[in-house]
């Protein structure tokens, strides 16, 4: 075989691909961001504003049933530090879990694959209600409804676990709903469910022994304890196991990128 | 060159499976436009798609040597609907490691789109999506351009068009085209292979490989 013409561009094969990894991520990004918040502002509203109206429901509902907190000064203070970084955790689920799908026509682009549109929306996830979530703590600071807590650090390392454990069930969750159309039906259930025994109403050690280890299984609810125990400087947390949640996460991580390999065939010809 | 390494690949239709290749090892060599030609079913899409990377093979490898390869042409997949033919244009330039505003100074002036460049894509017709499409193929420095029959391309002058910018960067790039049609490939490549039977047969000239083809599909008949 005669090679007429000397090879173009031959750059050191790891750092091309590297740099252009990082091109790919920041412009779907850009282009996620831009979809998303472009057309008006209220995407972003809604980020601080979907929290807020869950968090004045519920609110509303335990004062009507004279419901004491189980942590804290008022109702609200308690539910906030479970709903927002519940939220967190299922928001960077649920934009995951449809990536593929919303971004089929990208494909075409060869240099975009799969997992580049999965990690360009939690990515913007990650970044869009952590800003939320700051944004509201601080407006409900200002207002005496929620203070600084008390182990800044653990708080942070908290929703930071949720975050971890969020990134690895959306990726199992976008390449699932893909490949098994029962998944995809069900998978939305489970997430709902898992609202109600994740913790944002109730901590664990407030349960019986035998109903908080079963609870204990669920790794979202290791995420709201370490918030909490990290908030409130009097709850040390019995059954808050903080390996856990962080081995879950990444164990999830790992299944979501070895099933999206083994689906790959399967999601070219989608 | 872009290299196929011990090959396969198939795929399953209801009624059992074709093998488009079948431990195959072979390689494009730079500085020929090559027609890929087969007939309908021998996978001609699925190739063009393969040295893409969209697809991959069942087995071996596929090295593309750091060239880069442009998305298969031809069909006008990858806009985004609600943005507009210049927010897509930025995104190409941005993956693609391009000026931003020299890749839409150069499609402007190639698409002819004038004001629907800032009008979201989903209220393009078809072909003036093609336009887009081709337009920024062509704005992108690719080595190789790789493209799926062009047929949809436009009118007479459009593809008249096309075939100059091709000529014009006949010195730095290469074609791969895939085709049904013997006649189309002429225009645009010099050299060509044939996909059958899970092999691929390479000629040196054009002219052998069309005779080779039009004697293979004469006895298919």
């Amino acid at each position: 075989m005669t090679d007429t013409r000397i090879e173009a561009r031959q750059p050191g094969p790891f750092r091309e691909a590297i740099a252009t990894q990082v091109r790919v991520l920041s412009a779907l990004i850009l282009r996620e961001a831009r979809t998303r918040f472009g057309r008006s502002r209220l995407g972003y509203l809604w980020a601080i504003g979907e929290p807020v109206v869950y968090v004045m429901t519920f609110t509303a509902a335990f004062t009507l049933l004279r419901t004491l907190p189980a942590l804290g000064n008022s109702i609200a203070e308690f539910l906030l530090t479970g709903i927002l970084p519940y939220q967190v955790f299922s928001n960077i689920v649920q934009r995951a879990s449809t990536a593929i799908p919303a971004n089929r026509a990208l494909l075409t682009f060869p240099i975009v694959k799969n997992m580049d549109t999965i990690m360009a929306r939690i990515a913007l996830e990650i970044a869009t209600s952590l800003l939320a979530f700051l944004i509201l703590f601080g407006l409900l600071g200002f207002f005496g409804i929620t203070r600084m807590p008390d182990d800044l650090l653990g708080f942070l390392a908290g929703i930071g676990a949720l975050m971890l454990l969020g990134t690895g069930i959306g990726v199992v969750a976008a390449v699932g709903t893909v490949v098994n159309s029962t998944f995809a039906t069900v998978f939305p259930w489970i997430m709902r469910f898992t609202f109600f025994i994740s913790g944002p109403f109730f901590i664990l050690d407030q349960l019986s022994n035998e109903l908080a280890d079963k609870i204990a299984w669920n790794p979202v609810v290791h995420g709201i304890e370490w918030v909490r125990t990290a908030y409130f400087p009097v709850y040390a947390s019995s059954h808050l196991d903080r390996g856990y949640i962080l081995f879950i996460g990444l164990a999830s991580l790992a299944l979501g990128l070895a099933l999206e390999r083994m689906a790959r065939k399967h999601l070219a010809l989608e | 060159m872009i290299v196929f390494e011990n090959v396969t690949k198939q795929y399953s239709l209801k009624r059992g499976r074709t093998t488009i290749l079948d431990d195959a090892t072979f390689a494009f060599p730079r500085g020929k436009s090559m027609a890929i030609l087969g007939i309908n079913g021998a996978g001609k899409s699925t190739m063009i798609r393969m040295i893409a990377g969209t697809e991959p093979p069942d087995r071996g490898r596929i090295r593309r040597n750091g060239l880069r390869v442009s998305w298969p042409l031809g069909f006008s997949g990858g806009f985004h609907g609600s943005l507009s033919g210049r927010q897509n244009i930025r995104f190409a330039s941005r993956i693609y490691d391009s000026d931003p505003r020299q890749v839409e100074a150069f499609v402007e002036d190639f698409s002819e789109l004038g004001k629907h460049l800032d009008a979201p894509v989903r209220t393009y017709s078809s072909g003036m999506r093609a336009r887009l499409a081709f337009g920024l193929s062509m704005a992108i420095d690719f080595d190789v351009y790789l493209v799926d029959e062009i047929t949809a391309v436009g009118d007479a002058r459009f593809k008249s068009k096309c075939q100059n910018a091709f000529a014009d960067r006949h010195d730095v790039s290469d074609v791969l085209m895939v085709s049904h049609s013997a006649d189309t490939v002429k225009k645009y490549c010099d050299s060509g292979c044939i996909l059958h039977d899970g092999e691929m047969q390479f000629f040196e000239t054009l002219e052998e490989a069309v005779d080779v083809y039009n004697a293979l599909l004469k006895s298919l008949q």
